[in-house]
C-alpha cells in the first residue's frame, strides 16, 4: 500500500499539517494547534530516523522527461531529512512560547509545516525538476514567512526582495535543467549523472552554481537574506539559517559527479565562496540589529562551505552544513529569547547586563558563540578545520581568506555578547522563558558541541605537523578576535564606512536592476507603447476618418457636385423657355397673339 | 455530441427571451453549467491515443464543398473544457455586477459561448470563419453596453482592430481555397492542397497577422490593455480566458501547417520567436509600471501569450505541447486575476492601485485565493502555470538554446510585477480608510474563484493525464510541419 509506506509519510505529514491549519485552523485552539503541527513534526522525525534506503516511485509529474514524484533515499539525502524534521521539530516546538501572543497563530504553523513539506521534497527528490518544485516551494514559504507581519511595510519589502532575488537563481536552475535534457534527455539524477560528459558539465555547473548563489546567498546575490530577518525570529532559525539556506549547498553536493566533471567551474566557486566569506564578516562587524549579525554570519558560513565544494571537498562542506546547522539554529533561538524576554526589542546599543537577569540564555549563546567562532573540540572547531585545511592544500591564498573569516568571525560574536551580555544594562526586567523555549536551546546547545564527532567526516588526506599549525593558527585567530571584542578594539576602522554601507552592494544592485532595467525600463516601454504603438494604432484610425471626410468632401463637392452642376447646366439652359412657360393662360394668348402679329406683319411686308 | 454542446446556449438562449428579467440570470448559469457537464461525459468516451473524435458532418453549401464539420481531438477538447468552465464561472461572476439591460447582457453570454466552442470544434475553414467572427459581435456589445468609462473607444477599437485582421483571414481563406484547387474547405484538405511558395508565403502572413492581432502578439497587443480593462469582469475573464486563444488556436491549425510550405520556415521561425521574446519581457516591464489594477492585469496577459507563442513557434513537441497546456493554464490563472479586480472593484468602483492597500488584514480569504492565483500566475512549481511555462520554456531551448535564455528573464520580471501588485493593494497597513470596512468574499465570488484555484492545484500537481491528451494531436501537426 502506498499510504502505508513510511517514506511517503514523511513529507505528507507536514503538509496534513500545513493543509488543516490554513483551511481551518482559524477555528483551533491553541493546544490543538501545538499538538498537531509539533506533532506531525515528531512524527516525521521519528520515520526518519527509521527510512531505508533506495528509490520509491509514486507517480508522473511531467511525463517523459525522468521528472515524477519518485524519492531517492541515500547518505545524504536521509541526512538532510532528519536534520530538517529534527531542528524543524525543535524550533516548532520552541515557537509555542515565542509566538504564543500572535493572533495569526495559526497561519504561521500552518507556513512552518508547509516550508517543512517543500523542503523534504527538495532533498528527497530523486530528480532535479522535483527538487526544484521543493526549492521554489521553500522560496514561497520564506516568502510567507518573511512577510508574516505583512502590516509592516518592510515586512512585504523584504519578502518580494527575497522572493525576487531568489528568483534570479532559480533561472540558472531553470537553464541547467535544460541543458541537462539536451545532453542525457532525463532530469533523473542517476540518469543525469550518468551521461553529462565533460563538454557540457561546464555550462550545467555553472548555471547550477548561479542557482545555489541565490538559494544559498552567494555574492553578490546574498542581499536578501539580511532583509529576511524581517520574519519571526525561529523562522529565521530555521529557514534562513539551518535548513533552507543550505539547498544550494545541497545541490552542489547531490551534483557533484556534474561539477567533477568541470574543473573550470571549481575556483570559481571557492573563490566566490571566499569572497563572500570576507564581506559578509567584515559586514557583520559593524552591525546594531542582533538579527543582522547572526544573519551575515550565515552569509559568511555559507561562503565558507562553498569554498569547500569549491576544492571539491563535498563532504565537508556538508559536514559544516550539518554542524552549522546546530550553533547557528542557537544562537538564533538565543537572539529570540532576548528579543523576546525584552519585548521586540532587536538593537544591541539598546541591550547589555542580561548576564546577570538572564544567566540561561548568556551561557546557551556563549556556547553557540564558540562553537562557531571555532573554539577547539567544539563543533564549528572540527568542521571548520576540515574546510582550512582542505582550503590549504588547494591555495594557500584561499587559506589565508578563510582564516581571516574565522578571526572576524569571533570579533563579531564576541562583540555581540559583550553588547548584549556584558555592558551596562539599557532596559528593564527581562521576562522569563517557559520550558517550551528553554529545552530545544539545550538540546541544541548540546548538539553545537558534540555534533562536530558524528561519523559524518569525509576520507582525508592527514599532513602531520603542518595540520597541527595550521590547527593552532586558526584557533589563535579564533582568540585573537575574541580578545579584541572583548577589548573594543574597533580595527580596521577606516574601512567601517564600507561595512556600515554593506559595500554599496545593495544600493548599486537597486540602482542598476530595479530603478535602471526594471523600473526605469517599465515607463520607458509603457511611454513607447502609449505614445509609439498605440499612436500608430490611432494615427490609422484618425487617417481613416480623415480619409473618410475626404470622400465626403469629394462626395458632396466634386460628385456630387458634377451631378449638381449638370442639374444646374439644365437649369440654366432651360431658363429661357422655362421664363415662358409660366402657366398662366393670358400670357399665352398674349404671346400666341403677338406670334401672329409677327407672322402676319413679316408675309404683309414680304 | 458536439452539436448539442453548440446548440445548447443557443437554445437557452431561445426560452431566455420568454423569462422574466430577475431570473435570467439563474437560467443562464443552468444553460452554462451543460457544458461542464457534457463534456465530462464526452471525457469518459474519448479516446486520448485516438485523432479526430466525435465527428458530425452535413452538406451546407455543396456548390462550393463547403461542410458542417465539427469534430475534436487533444488540443480542441483541453481548450473547450476550459471554454466551457470559464463561460460558467463568468456568467457566475456577472450577478451581482450587472444591473442594467439584464435580458441582453445574457443573451450575449449565451451567443458568445457558441461562437467559442464553435471555434474550437470547427473543421471547415468557412464554419470556422464563420464563428471566428460571430465571437466578435457579442463581445462588442459586452464591452460598449455593460464596460467602463472608456467603454466605447475600446470597444470600437477591439472591433475594429480584429475585423481589420478578419479581413486578411478571409481573403487568405479565399485565396487557399483558389490555389489549392481543392473544391473543398475542409482544413485538413486545404492543408494538404498544393502550393507554390508565394502563395504559401502570402497566405501564411495573412493568416499570420489576423490570429496575431487576436492573440495579441507584439507589437499588434495595444487593443488588449483597452478592451481588457473597460470590460465588465466577466467580459475581461472571458477575453483574457478564451478569446485570446482563438488566435493560438488558428495559429497553431491554420498557420503552422502552410509554414514548410513557404520555404522559408527558418527566417520566419525566428522572426517570430523574436516577436514572442519581446512581448514576453515588453509585457511583463510595461506591466510593472501600470498603476491601474485591472491594466496590469492586462498586459501581463501580453507576456504569457508572448510565451504561449514562443512554444507555438519552436516547432517541437515540447514547445507545441507547452503552448497548449499554458493557454489553458492561462486562461485559468488570469481568469482569477481578472475576478479578483472585479471583487475589490465591485466594492470599491475604482481600479486605481494606490486607492487600496493592507486588504489582507479585512479580507484574509480574498487574500488567500489571490495569493495562490498570483504564484500559479508567475509558474511556482505544483501549480499549472509552471507546467506550461517548463514545458515551453523547455521547447524553446530545445530548439535554440539562446532562446530559452531570452525567455527566462520573464520570469523574474513576472514575479516582480504581481509580488509588487500584491505588496500595494493587501499587505501594509490600511491607509484608505475606505477601505476598512470591506466585506471578505461572499459566497458567490468564493463559488468563481475556489474551482479555479483547485484547478490551478490539480494541474500542478497531477498534469500527466493532459499530457496524454495532447500526445497524438501535437505528433500529427508536427508531422504536417516537419
Amino acid at each position: 500500500m502506498v499510504s502505508l509506506n513510511p517514506v511517503f509519510m514523511i513529507p505528507l505529514l507536514p503538509l496534513f499539517g500545513a493543509a488543516l491549519m490554513l483551511l481551518i485552523g482559524k477555528g483551533l485552539p491553541r493546544a490543538v494547534v501545538n499538538l498537531i503541527c509539533c506533532g506531525v513534526m515528531a512524527a516525521a522525525f521519528a520515520l526518519s530516523l527509521i527510512v531505508p534506503r533506495g528509490t520509491f516511485e509514486i507517480a508522473q509529474w511531467l511525463p517523459g522527461i525522468g521528472a515524477d514524484w519518485a524519492f531517492l533515499l541515500d547518505d545524504l539525502s536521509v541526512l538532510m531529512m532528519r536534520l530538517v524534521t529534527g531542528v524543524g521539530l525543535l524550533i516548532h516546538v520552541y515557537s509555542i512560547g515565542y509566538m504564543e501572543h500572535d493572533k495569526g497563530y495559526y497561519r504561521y504553523f500552518g507556513y512552518l509545516n508547509l516550508f517543512v513539506f517543500f523542503m523534504l521534497l527538495l532533498v528527497m527528490s530523486d530528480n532535479f525538476a522535483l527538487t526544484f518544485a521543493g526549492w521554489e516551494g521553500v522560496g514561497l514559504a520564506s516568502y510567507l514567512l518573511i512577510g508574516f507581519y505583512f502590516d509592516r511595510k518592510s515586512a512585504g519589502d523584504a519578502a518580494n526582495k527575497a522572493f525576487i532575488v531568489n528568483r534570479v537563481g532559480d533561472c540558472g536552475y531553470l537553464l541547467a535543467m535544460f541543458a541537462m535534457l539536451s545532453v542525457a534527455g532525463s532530469l533523473k539524477y542517476s540518469e543525469v549523472f550518468a551521461r553529462v560528459d565533460a563538454s557540457s558539465a561546464t555550462l550545467i555547473a555553472a548555471l547550477l552554481f548561479v542557482a545555489a548563489c541565490g538559494k544559498s546567498a552567494q555574492f553578490p546575490l546574498y542581499v536578501w537574506l539580511p532583509d529576511a530577518m524581517e520574519g519571526p525570529t525561529p523562522v529565521s532559525a530555521l529557514i534562513h539559517a539551518a535548513t533552507m539556506v543550505t539547498a544550494g549547498i545541497y545541490i552542489i553536493a547531490r551534483s557533484q559527479a556534474i561539477f567533477s566533471l568541470a574543473p573550470d567551474m571549481m575556483p570559481i566557486i571557492a573563490t566566490l565562496g571566499a569572497i563572500t566569506a570576507l564581506l559578509a564578516a567584515t559586514v557583520a562587524m559593524v552591525q546594531h540589529d542582533i538579527k543582522r549579525v547572526l544573519a551575515y554570519s550565515t552569509v559568511s558560513q555559507l561562503g565558507l562551505m562553498f569554498v569547500a565544494l569549491g576544492v571539491g571537498a563535498y563532504q565537508a562542506a556538508v559536514f559544516h552544513l550539518f554542524t552549522h546547522a546546530f550553533f547557528k539554529a542557537l544562537l538564533f533561538l538565543c537572539a529570540g529569547a532576548v528579543i523576546h524576554a525584552l519585548d521586540g526589542e532587536q538593537d544591541m546599543r539598546k541591550m547589555g547586563g542580561l548576564r546577570k537577569n538572564f544567566p540561561f540564555a548568556f551561557w546557551m549563546m556563549v556556547i553557540g558563540t564558540l562553537a562557531i567562532a571555532g573554539i577547539p573540540a567544539l563543533s564549528g572547531f572540527i568542521s571548520k578545520d576540515d574546510i582550512l585545511w582542505e582550503a590549504f592544500r588547494y591555495s594557500t591564498g584561499l587559506w589565508v581568506m578563510g582564516i581571516t573569516t574565522s578571526l572576524l568571525t569571533a570579533f563579531y560574536m564576541w562583540r555581540l555578547i559583550e553588547m548584549t551580555f556584558l555592558e551596562e544594562s539599557h532596559h528593564g526586567e527581562p521576562h522569563t522563558l517557559p520550558y517550551s523555549m528553554q529545552i530545544p536551546l539545550v538540546i541544541l546547545a548540546i548538539g553545537s558541541i558534540f555534533a562536530g564527532w558524528a561519523p559524518l567526516r569525509g576520507p582525508k588526506e592527514h599532513g602531520g605537523t603542518l595540520e597541527y599549525v595550521l590547527m593552532a593558527a586558526a584557533t589563535g585567530a579564533a582568540l585573537l578576535g575574541i580578545w579584541l571584542a572583548h577589548k573594543r578594539i574597533n580595527f580596521l576602522s577606516p574601512f567601517h564606512f564600507l561595512f556600515k554601507r554593506r559595500w554599496y552592494l545593495d544600493e548599486a544592485l537597486l540602482a542598476v536592476f530595479v530603478r535602471g532595467f526594471a523600473q526605469g525600463g517599465g515607463s520607458f516601454l509603457a511611454a513607447v507603447d502609449r505614445n509609439v504603438i498605440d499612436g500608430g494604432v490611432n494615427a490609422a484610425g484618425f487617417m481613416t476618418r480623415q480619409f473618410s471626410r475626404l470622400s465626403i468632401f469629394w462626395d458632396t463637392w466634386v460628385i456630387d457636385g458634377l451631378v449638381r452642376v449638370s442639374g444646374l447646366m439644365v437649369k440654366l439652359s432651360s431658363y429661357p423657355v422655362r421664363v415662358l412657360q409660366t402657366g398662366s393662360v393670358q400670357s399665352y394668348a398674349l404671346m400666341i397673339l403677338a406670334g401672329v402679329a409677327i407672322f402676319l406683319g413679316w408675309a404683309l411686308t414680304k | 455530441m458536439i452539436t448539442w454542446l453548440l446548440l445548447a446556449p443557443l437554445i437557452g438562449l431561445l426560452i431566455l427571451l420568454a423569462l422574466p428579467a430577475r431570473v435570467v440570470k439563474y437560467w443562464t448559469t443552468a444553460v452554462l453549467a451543460v457544458g461542464p457537464v457534457m463534456l465530462t461525459a464526452m471525457y469518459q468516451a474519448f479516446d486520448p491515443a485516438g485523432g479526430l473524435q466525435f465527428v458530425e458532418r452535413a452538406q451546407w453549401i455543396p456548390s462550393l464543398g463547403v461542410h458542417y464539420y465539427v469534430a475534436a481531438d487533444g488540443i480542441s477538447f483541453l481548450i473547450l473544457a476550459l471554454t466551457a468552465v470559464i463561460g460558467l464561472i463568468a456568467a457566475v461572476a456577472s450577478w451581482e455586477s450587472v444591473t442594467t439591460r439584464v435580458k441582453e447582457y445574457y443573451a450575449m453570454l449565451l451567443l458568445l459561448q457558441t461562437a467559442m466552442y464553435g471555434v474550437f470544434v470547427a473543421q471547415d475553414l468557412v464554419l470556422f470563419f464563420v464563428f471566428f467572427e460571430f465571437s466578435l459581435v457579442p463581445m462588442y456589445f459586452i464591452i460598449g453596453i455593460w464596460g467602463g468609462e472608456r467603454k466605447l473607444y475600446a470597444a470600437i477599437k477591439f472591433f475594429i482592430y480584429t475585423f481589420a485582421g478578419s479581413v486578411l483571414l478571409l481573403i487568405g481563406m479565399i485565396a487557399l481555397y483558389f490555389q489549392t484547387g481543392a473544391q473543398t474547405f475542409d482544413i485538413a484538405e486545404l492543408m494538404r492542397g498544393e502550393l507554390s511558395p508565394t502563395a504559401a508565403q502570402w497566405i501564411f502572413w495573412g493568416f499570420l497577422i489576423a490570429f496575431a492581432v487576436k492573440i495579441p502578439m507584439f507589437p499588434f497587443h495595444t487593443w488588449l490593455p483597452d478592451a481588457h480593462t473597460e470590460a465588465p469582469t466577466a467580459g475581461s475573464v472571458i477575453l483574457a480566458g478564451v478569446l485570446l486563444k482563438m488566435g493560438t488556436y488558428g495559429l497553431l491549425r491554420l498557420a503552422l501547417p502552410l509554414l514548410p510550405k513557404t520555404g522559408n520556415v527558418e527566417f520566419i521561425q525566428s522572426l517570430l520567436v523574436i516577436l514572442s521574446l519581446i512581448a514576453i519581457i515588453y509585457g511583463a516591464l510595461v506591466s510593472l509600471m501600470q498603476k491601474d489594477w485591472k491594466r496590469l492585469v492586462a498586459y501581463s496577459s501580453v507576456s504569457h501569450m508572448g510565451f504561449c507563442t514562443l512554444g507555438l513557434f519552436s516547432l517541437n513537441e515540447a514547445g507545441i505541447a507547452g503552448s497548449v497546456l499554458q493557454q489553458v493554464n492561462h486562461g485559468i490563472s488570469t481568469a482569477m486575476l481578472f475576478l479578483v479586480v472585479g471583487v475589490v472593484y465591485d466594492r470599491r468602483h475604482t481600479r486605481l492601485i494606490s486607492e487600496y492597500g493592507g486588504l489582507a488584514s479585512v479580507m484574509p480569504k480574498f487574500a488567500t485565493l489571490f495569493a495562490i492565483a498570483m504564484f500559479a500566475s508567475m509558474g511556482l512549481p505544483l501549480l499549472n502555470g509552471f507546467i506550461g511555462e517548463f514545458t515551453i520554456l523547455r521547447g524553446a531551448y530545445q530548439a535554440k538554446a539562446v532562446w530559452g535564455y531570452w525567455a527566462v528573464p520573464g520570469l523574474v520580471l513576472g514575479a516582480a510585477y504581481l509580488l509588487w501588485l500584491y505588496q500595494r493593494t493587501m499587505l501594509g497597513k490600511i491607509t484608505n480608510p475606505e477601505n476598512q470596512s470591506l466585506k471578505d468574499l461572499t459566497v458567490r465570488e468564493w463559488v468563481t474563484l475556489a474551482p479555479l484555484a483547485a484547478l490551478c492545484i490539480l494541474i500542478g500537481v497531477y498534469p500527466a493525464p493532459y499530457f496524454r491528451m495532447l500526445e497524438k494531436p501535437v505528433a500529427a501537426l508536427l508531422e504536417t510541419v516537419k
